[in-house]
């Protein structure tokens, strides 16, 4: 097994904002992004109020603990958060925060594309 | 949830502990009976090599096999290459080059599957037969296999991840009639399943004394005698240990201690097998019982009796095996830097990615017990479900379910 990081594996057990909101409400949008090899997946749900805030988000993920500590740090710092400010967190502060190694920093790219999408449905639903 | 201290080992397909009657048999070959088994001009020597000679004649007879017949190696890994480079080459050799074919099967051990692609570069070709979804080699499959110019068949006997056991006399007896010999892996069997070589018809078989509760490094290759077809040289070159084919001083207390296993596991084996595969039937219905979209990888009956390979659809394997720090036990595909390499093994079963990646593999052994089970299938209910409500694909699947 590999051995994670203390920040991983506290997500991992502790994530923040895991499932999913109320389908169909409005301003709910949701995104996902995923990894070729190894089906890593995250999904993201959020919900956006009139004044371009995120009100709430929540995240599901599949794949290595990585996967969903990730999907977790990015679900805690985007909630609450503008739409601009949330667009502009980036995979390297992810990383940073869980400890990743250099090959694991791809994965941390992985919630922001699905940030990305989820919110390309607001502009165009 | 359980309280425990120590992880419940659950990996005794990867090793198994020492028995402390063997470590006990081996402690005084290192300083006090420490001759050299090949020195024959004093005491010190006689007594290494009366102890070399008793090992023999234990791990003989857990085999079935004469104990002039037994080569020890390092372990079963060097005795597959021992075999596989040995045989294909004394073969390739005594026909005059025209033996430059090998048969062996998708699932084997790398320890195998490796040295058939060394063959490969020496110029040998290699046919690597399939399985079918329980992981079984097809006899009809391996007779179409057979060329005249096929030098050596090597299948294994159980299976590592899946713990399938395979066919082995009826393959040999196919590899007989065209004139080939057979190699058999039973570094997974040997000690859990009856392995008789005579029976299985084998010219060669591979033998791992860790996985039997002996000590790492040491195995040992069994070479049929009464066999014209096993033909070996050898790998290794020296001063000519083990009748020629395994140069290198013995290491007397490990010989010691994988005879002393193997006594142990000739007398121990048919209760083993009674009491692993119960607590392996325990497992299995506890979890079935509460966690739906399981899928057993292998076949149901014809496995290894403390072997349990499943796949919890919709969780990655990795992952689960985090959530649990209180079970040792191994994944189906390996991670290597967050880049997942499916198991070769679960890929020749044709399962889909999604089940290869769910794959963990409990490995059931002498130390386990009822509460034991207990414990690591209530730990491993929890968090699949955990983990499950977090999962996409989990979501996906309940989603397709709910439409059929």
């Amino acid at each position: 097994m590999t051995q994670y990081s203390a920040a991983v594996l506290e997500h991992f057990r502790n994530p923040r904002g895991p499932g999913r909101l109320p389908a169909g409400a409005p301003g709910t949008v949701s995104g996902e992004a995923r990894h070729d090899d190894g089906g890593q997946r995250v999904r993201l749900h959020l919900c956006v109020d009139g004044a371009g805030r995120i009100t709430h988000a929540r995240f599901q993920a599949f794949g290595c603990p990585i996967a969903i500590a990730v999907a977790s740090a990015a679900v805690a710092r985007i909630e609450g958060a503008s739409v601009e400010a949330a667009l502009r967190v980036g995979a390297d502060e992810i990383a940073h925060e869980l400890e990743l190694l250099p090959e694991q920093r791809r994965l941390a790219e992985l919630p922001l594309a699905a940030l990305r999408c989820a919110l390309a449905y607001l502009r165009a639903p | 949830m359980p309280r425990v201290t120590r992880p419940i080992y659950l990996d005794h397909n990867a090793t198994t502990p020492c028995d402390p009657a063997v470590v006990r048999a081996m402690l005084p070959y290192f300083s006090e009976d420490f001759g050299n088994a090949a020195s024959r001009t004093h005491a010190f020597g006689f007594r290494a090599d009366a102890a070399v000679e008793r090992a023999r004649a234990q791990v003989a007879a857990l085999v079935g096999a004469d104990p002039r017949e037994i080569v020890f190696t390092s372990g079963a890994t060097e005795a597959n290459n021992l075999a596989l480079l040995g045989a294909a080459r004394a073969q390739h050799r005594a026909s005059g080059g025209k033996r430059d074919h090998v048969v062996s099967c998708r699932t084997e051990h790398r320890a195998v599957l490796d040295p058939c692609l060394a063959l490969e570069r020496e110029g040998f070709r290699v046919t690597l037969l399939g399985v079918d979804a329980d992981g079984l080699v097809d006899p009809d499959g391996l007779r179409a296999a057979l060329e005249p110019r096929t030098a050596l068949v090597s299948i294994m006997h159980a299976n590592n991840e899946i713990g399938v056991i395979q066919p082995i006399a009826q393959l040999s007896r196919i590899a007989a009639e065209a004139g080939v010999a057979f190699h058999c892996d039973a570094a997974q069997s040997a000690g859990a399943l009856e392995v008789d070589v005579t029976r299985l018809g084998v010219e060669f078989l591979s033998l791992s004394a860790h996985k039997l509760y002996g000590p790492k490094g040491i195995g040992a290759l069994v070479v049929r005698r009464r066999s014209s077809r096993a033909r070996i040289e050898p790998i290794l070159h020296g001063g000519g240990h083990e009748r020629g084919l395994r140069s290198g001083t013995l290491p007397v207390p490990l010989c010691v201690g994988f005879g002393a296993a193997a006594e142990l596991a000739a007398g121990a084996r048919v209760a083993d097998f009674a009491r692993h595969e119960r607590l392996r039937a325990r497992l299995l219905a506890r979890l079935e019982s509460s966690l739906p979209n399981l899928a057993l990888n292998g076949h149901p009956s014809a496995r290894l009796p403390g072997n349990l390979n499943l796949s919890f659809l919709g969780v990655e394997g990795e992952a689960l095996l985090a959530a649990l720090p209180e079970l040792a036990l191994s994944v189906g595909s390996a991670c290597t830097s967050a880049k997942r390499e499916p198991s070769h093994v679960l890929r020749a079963l044709g399962a889909g990615e999604a089940r290869s990646l769910s794959a963990l593999r409990f490995g059931i052994g002498r130390g386990n017990d009822e509460a034991q089970i207990d414990a690591a299938a209530e730990l491993v209910i929890a968090q699949v479900r955990r983990l499950r409500a977090l999962s996409p694909a989990w979501d996906d699947l309940r989603r397709a379910d709910g439409r059929t």
